[in-house]
């Protein structure tokens, strides 16, 4: 019987250490194809791009934005289950923490959208709309993580919103982007700056999870003085207003992170993809 | 060159001309006149068909900050055998851009728990007075984040953001009544970015201490719209590290480095 056991928890570490293997050589494949940026193809009479990251919709639109000139808005749902999240643990962590949680990643792959370019794309909403729908129906199409729909925000501005989620069960469930939150706060001259702060701080205590600023250009959100408030007022139409206000050309991705239950709020300035003769493509300032 | 006989040139000076016209030789000069200083100069004498070149530099003297001062630059050629062949001249004004030569940095205060705000002050050799000028903030390199992976919330930091540009009015905003001094120019990670950082980067593989590093150039502007960088080509260096229980702020400027430690 002492040895059956012994037998049977030996076939057990076998069988975990076996997997263990197996995810570790799956972590380090992942990240070997995971992409710097996407790859913009021009083709005769279409655009192809090819993205491979752990937001693979993220990483293709930043791509879109930057050929267009396009402020395109990202938000990320909140991911929590297998079907949608993948382990990312460091094998030497694990070894030095046995027992211990370990870390995920959202689990975007490869994902290729191609769409007609025509002498027109790039130059009115319109277009934009309808070339951020395909690239959205494509995406949602593709097996990544999500689903995802196109908002048109007015001023030439768009987001790409969360709308669907895969639950423990594998099943879809519809998501409350949490930027839709209706929030309070009071009308009053403020910075730049601190007015994000304030906007995030009130999604946080109405949705009881932190919506934190990660990344934002600091010094110059600090110089703009901004007006902004009112009551029950969506916090994304808040953002839009103090960006607006502020006049500068940012565009903003809000990234969920399901081991730390919080989204990071980061603001990134709108770049222009300028083409040089021999076809170098290089990044410039929207202005 | 081509030598003709006029109606009016008597037959010998004519042939003279053509006797002298295989060891003729063209002499440059140079004219130039800054805030009354300086004068003509003359160079080297060559062929007739040589290339020719001179230069001169003049120094103004001690000029007042925004003020325009006036200048006067031109050039002859002389022919040994023809005379001036060549003489253009250009009169103008120069508005005066007067850069610092000199910004030490000090740690201003705290911002938003974990960021901090940095004070500079500028100087020149002469103690002009840059008051109300603006100081602008540009991306002297590409920056460094080793804090970042493909699963973090937040972007990887690439540099001094410059769209929109940071400006900030010397001896204006919050450092009204420090004279020479602009600020403050805030530095750091924000503290949701702290908290994530060391919460997850271990277990992803990635080793804390980490942190970001940027290059900050910096351009001033001058009361005649001008504007001048004046830090090094490579900038100055500012780096934010979090650390397991700090973080560190710091900055590296033209002639000196201020950090901070907060404990966070």
């Amino acid at each position: 019987m002492l040895f059956s056991i012994i037998v049977f928890v030996t076939m057990l570490s076998t069988v975990h250490v076996q997997a263990q293997a197996q995810n570790d050589q799956a972590r380090q494949a992942r990240h070997s194809r995971y992409m710097e940026n996407a790859e913009v193809q021009h083709l005769a009479d279409s655009i192809t791009i090819t993205a491979n990251d752990a937001r693979p919709l993220a990483q293709a639109v930043t791509a879109l934005s930057e050929e267009y000139g396009w402020a395109i808005d990202f938000e990320d749902p909140p991911y929590y289950s297998k079907y949608d999240l993948v382990d990312d643990t460091a094998p030497q962590w694990r070894v030095a923490h046995p027992g211990t949680k370990g870390v995920t990643v959202i689990a975007g792959d490869t994902f290729r959208t191609q769409f007609l370019n025509t002498p027109g794309t790039g130059t009115s909403p319109a277009e934009a709309e309808r070339v951020l729908d395909s690239v959205v129906s494509d995406y949602n199409a593709s097996g990544n993580p999500g689903r995802f729909t196109v908002r048109k925000e007015g001023d030439g501005r768009f987001a790409i919103v969360d709308a669907y989620v895969k639950d423990e069960n594998g099943q879809e469930q519809t998501i409350s982007p949490i930027l839709d939150t209706p929030i309070s706060i009071q009308r009053e001259i403020r910075d730049a700056n601190t007015t994000i702060e304030v906007i995030l701080n009130a999604v946080t205590v109405k949705r009881q999870i932190k919506v934190g600023s990660f990344m934002v250009p600091l010094n110059a959100l600090a110089q703009s003085q901004v007006t902004v408030g009112g009551e029950n007022i969506p916090a994304r139409i808040l953002l839009q207003q103090t960006l607006f206000e502020a006049k500068m050309k940012l565009y903003w991705r809000l990234y969920y992170d399901h081991d730390v239950k919080m989204y990071g709020f980061s603001l990134l300035p709108l770049m222009k993809a300028n083409y040089d003769a021999s076809g170098n493509r290089v990044l410039l300032p929207s202005r | 060159m081509t030598v003709t006989q006029s109606s009016t040139c008597p037959y010998p000076l004519y042939e003279n001309t053509l006797n002298e016209l295989p060891t003729a030789t063209h002499t440059p000069s140079a004219y130039n006149v800054v805030n009354g200083v300086g004068g003509w100069s003359s160079g080297t004498s060559q062929c007739v068909t040589c290339y020719l070149s001179t230069q001169t530099n003049e120094d103004s003297g001690p000029v007042g900050y925004g003020t325009s001062i006036a200048f006067t630059s031109g050039g002859q050629v002389d022919c040994s055998v023809g005379g001036i062949i060549w003489d253009p001249i250009i009169i103008g004004n120069i508005p005066v851009c007067v850069i610092p030569t000199t910004e030490e940095t000090a740690v201003y205060g705290t911002e938003a728990t974990t960021e901090t705000q940095f004070a500079q002050t500028i100087y020149d050799t002469a103690g002009d007075n840059f008051g109300g000028q603006t100081v602008t903030e540009g991306n002297a390199a590409p920056g460094q984040d080793t804090c970042w992976g493909t699963w973090s919330i937040g972007p990887r930091f690439t540099g001094v953001p410059t769209n929109p540009p940071s400006t900030w009015p010397v001896a204006g905003g919050q450092m009204t009544g420090l004279p020479n001094t602009w600020g403050p120019d805030v530095v750091g990670w924000s503290t949701t970015a702290v908290t994530y950082y060391r919460a997850l980067d271990p277990a992803h593989g990635v080793p804390i201490p980490c942190g970001f590093r940027g290059y900050q150039s910096l351009t001033i502007s001058c009361p005649s719209g001008m504007t001048a960088t004046y830090t090094p080509s490579y900038g100055n260096k500012l780096t934010a590290t979090i650390e397991q229980s700090n973080v560190v702020n710091c900055r590296n400027d033209m002639n000196n480095s201020a950090c901070q430690t907060i404990t966070y």
